[in-house]
């Protein structure tokens, strides 16, 4: 069972039992990520204007490795479905998982978990490459599968339909790509212990 | 402290969370088997009369839409002009019920009390070496600590516009995301220095 | 060459927090004490722009801050409490270099002056290290750098000694010491602002007491004696 096998493996690298200290550590980064949806968007170099909170999300899985940013980020929509007006626009509870985006919501943890993987696997590779095909892959591959799959569940569309009016979204999330993998050589060059992949 | 829970005194206040969430679920799938007009229609008034019994302020609060209008709009009209109408009102109506009932449930329960619904579904946690009321006790913490969080983003706006710094803000997340995870060592320390995680979900309430 | 303000008053949600100010601030090295709440740190930041008064007007070295605090960078530098919430970029040098290209300098000059300043100040080994692997004081000192490479006239600094320990304090004060520029300083360390030129007592946004450190200094201190309370 594929499950039992990802604990073991989470026993293994010592992830889990979940201590105090990386508890503490996955709810300030949840909180982070909460704080950074009620700030309004900034432009990045070309202009477009990116959420900070969707950096924080993509670089989750960088910072705090794949299964700490994993749960980081899951703790994060729970508390926005607890009723927290803290996604990013103000928006929060229950009503954001009824709508059409729910399923970017809800595709944000395992985004940030294949962010944190895939970046992790390509420790040979300078961090800003693997940054940034970490954050392609969890953060456009797998968020927008997750994203579309959900607008067509809700809208009723079909998958053809739903995949080309979701791409309308794309040329803003290439730059969150860039944006987030800037970002992560910048930590790690600032403190290089803040990232946990490496 | 920051929810989106409304401080009144309906009847909606006062059913148990689990009975309006179970409410909301069926009401979904029965929204998505029965297609029909005459179903999406009293059930899309009923809602709207939901809302307008919580008065002025519950009226307000069908304004949590207001993002999604032009989707709304584009998906209406699509699927008018490239199927039939019946079938944009009926998507139309669904999303906008779905969406309006399952806010109505935010507005209307406590965080505690929602957390009181889901905390058992966490009890497998334990199989991992996750204590269940420890999701309690992070949301506590998160709710603690934005708006410290806030604050020093704060600082460093006034540090980074002090030097002229430009609208290329988004360098600020580094020192952001450095501090939290520094930030992260203090407190788990000063936690240890008070005996660790409460051990139930005692003294720390999430409402004052 | 000196800061003036004329009937300045300033509220925070709706509370005021400097009342009807007037002061004309000449001396070279001025220090600013007061309860927490007396509206120090908010009279610093209205001399630089971060905040701006509700009425009155403050000049500050012949420029405006009403105008706004991105034209008052070059001509007031503003250290903060806490050096981890001022450093922003990941090395030394390019922390240093930041506000130099927002000065209108290239990338390249930038570095370079940032490298010729560590030079200057046998810092030069610091060039490319991460910020984060200096100590607290050391910290606080790229912060001063930062801030003095932008050639200022007038540097503000709130409270900027709080976390560190007292060889590290009177370190960095002889060093502030030897800078020409006008330093006006909110500290409650006595020791240091003894020697400064004069002493303005801050309380509930008006001026208590105003003059030489001997003065006012014994005066507060006699004060926090007789009435401790928590602020």
């Amino acid at each position: 069972m594929p499950w039992l096998h990802a604990v073991e493996y989470l026993e293994k690298i010592q992830e889990i039992p979940l201590n105090d200290k990386k508890l503490v550590q996955i709810s300030l980064y949840a909180a982070l990520i909460a704080a950074m949806g009620l700030v309004p968007p900034i432009p990045f170099a070309t202009g477009i204007p990116i959420t900070l909170q969707t950096l924080g999300v993509m670089l989750a899985g960088v910072m705090l490795g794949p299964w700490r940013g994993f749960l980081a980020v899951m703790l994060f929509v729970f508390v926005v479905a607890l009723g927290l007006p803290v996604l990013s626009g103000g928006r929060g509870g229950l009503g954001v998982f009824a709508g059409p985006t729910a399923g970017f919501i809800l595709g944000f943890p395992v985004a940030a978990l294949v962010t944190g993987l895939v970046a992790q696997l390509l420790g040979k590779l300078n961090l800003l490459v693997a940054a940034s095909i970490g954050a392609f892959v969890g953060g456009i591959l797998v968020l927008y599968l997750f994203g579309i799959t959900g607008f067509k569940l809700i809208t009723g569309r079909e998958w053809m339909e739903s995949i080309t009016i979701m791409m309308v979204y794309m040329p803003g999330d290439l730059v969150k790509v860039i944006a987030t993998a800037l970002i992560a050589q910048s930590v790690y060059r600032a403190m290089p212990s803040a990232v946990a992949i490496r | 402290m920051l929810s989106l829970y409304l401080p009144q005194q309906s009847w909606l206040h006062r059913l148990p969370a689990g009975l309006k969430l179970l409410t909301l679920a069926l009401t979904s799938i029965a929204l998505y088997q029965f297609q029909t007009m005459n179903f999406m229609v009293p059930v899309l008034i009923a809602t709207l009369a939901i809302y307008l019994s919580m008065g002025k302020t519950g009226l307000h609060q069908l304004k949590v839409i207001r993002p999604l209008i032009l989707l709304f709009v584009f998906l209406f009209l699509f699927q008018g002009l490239t199927q039939d109408w019946t079938g944009a009102f009926l998507l139309l109506g669904r999303m906008l019920i779905l969406i309006w009932l399952a806010h109505l449930i935010t507005l209307t329960t406590r965080i505690q009390q929602m957390l009181d619904v889901v905390t058992p579904l966490f009890s497998p946690l334990k199989w991992i070496g996750m204590r269940p009321d420890s999701v309690a006790f992070s949301v506590i913490l998160l709710i603690r600590f934005v708006p410290v969080l806030l604050l020093m983003l704060e600082q460093l706006q006034q540090a980074w516009q002090s030097r002229k710094g430009g609208r290329q803000q988004w360098k600020l997340a580094t020192p952001l995301l450095i501090n939290a995870i520094r930030m992260s060592d203090q407190v788990s320390d000063a936690l240890a220095a008070r005996g660790g995680i409460p051990r139930k979900n005692t003294g720390d309430t999430l409402e004052r | 060459m000196s800061i003036s303000l004329k009937q300045v008053t300033l509220c925070r949600d709706q509370q005021p927090v400097l009342h009807n100010l007037t002061l004309d601030l000449t001396e070279q090295r001025i220090a600013l004490v007061g309860n927490n709440g007396s509206g120090k740190s908010s009279l610093a930041r209205l001399l630089n722009g971060l905040l701006q008064a509700d009425q009155g007007d403050i000049e500050v070295h012949r420029k405006f801050p009403a105008r706004g605090v991105a034209q008052m960078a070059d001509t007031v530098g503003f250290i903060f409490q806490n050096p981890d919430h001022q450093l922003i970029f990941p090395t030394v040098a390019e922390e240093l270099a930041f506000g130099l290209r927002n000065q209108g300098l290239s990338s390249k000059d930038s570095t370079l002056n940032a490298r010729q300043f560590l030079l200057d100040h046998n810092r030069i080994e610091w060039a490319d290290r991460p910020v984060h692997s200096l100590s607290e004081g050391q910290k606080q000192l790229v912060c001063i750098f930062s801030v003095l490479i932008l050639k200022p006239e007038l540097i503000i600094l709130d409270e900027p000694f709080s976390a560190l320990d007292l060889p590290t304090r009177m370190g960095l004060m002889k060093w502030l010491n030897q800078l020409p520029q006008q330093i006006l300083m909110i500290s409650h360390d006595f020791e240091f602002i003894r020697d400064f030129d004069r002493v303005i007592w801050l309380k509930d946004g008006h001026v208590h007491m105003d003059g030489p450190p001997k003065i006012v200094i014994d005066q507060y201190l006699a004060q926090c004696r007789e009435e401790p309370s928590i602020c």
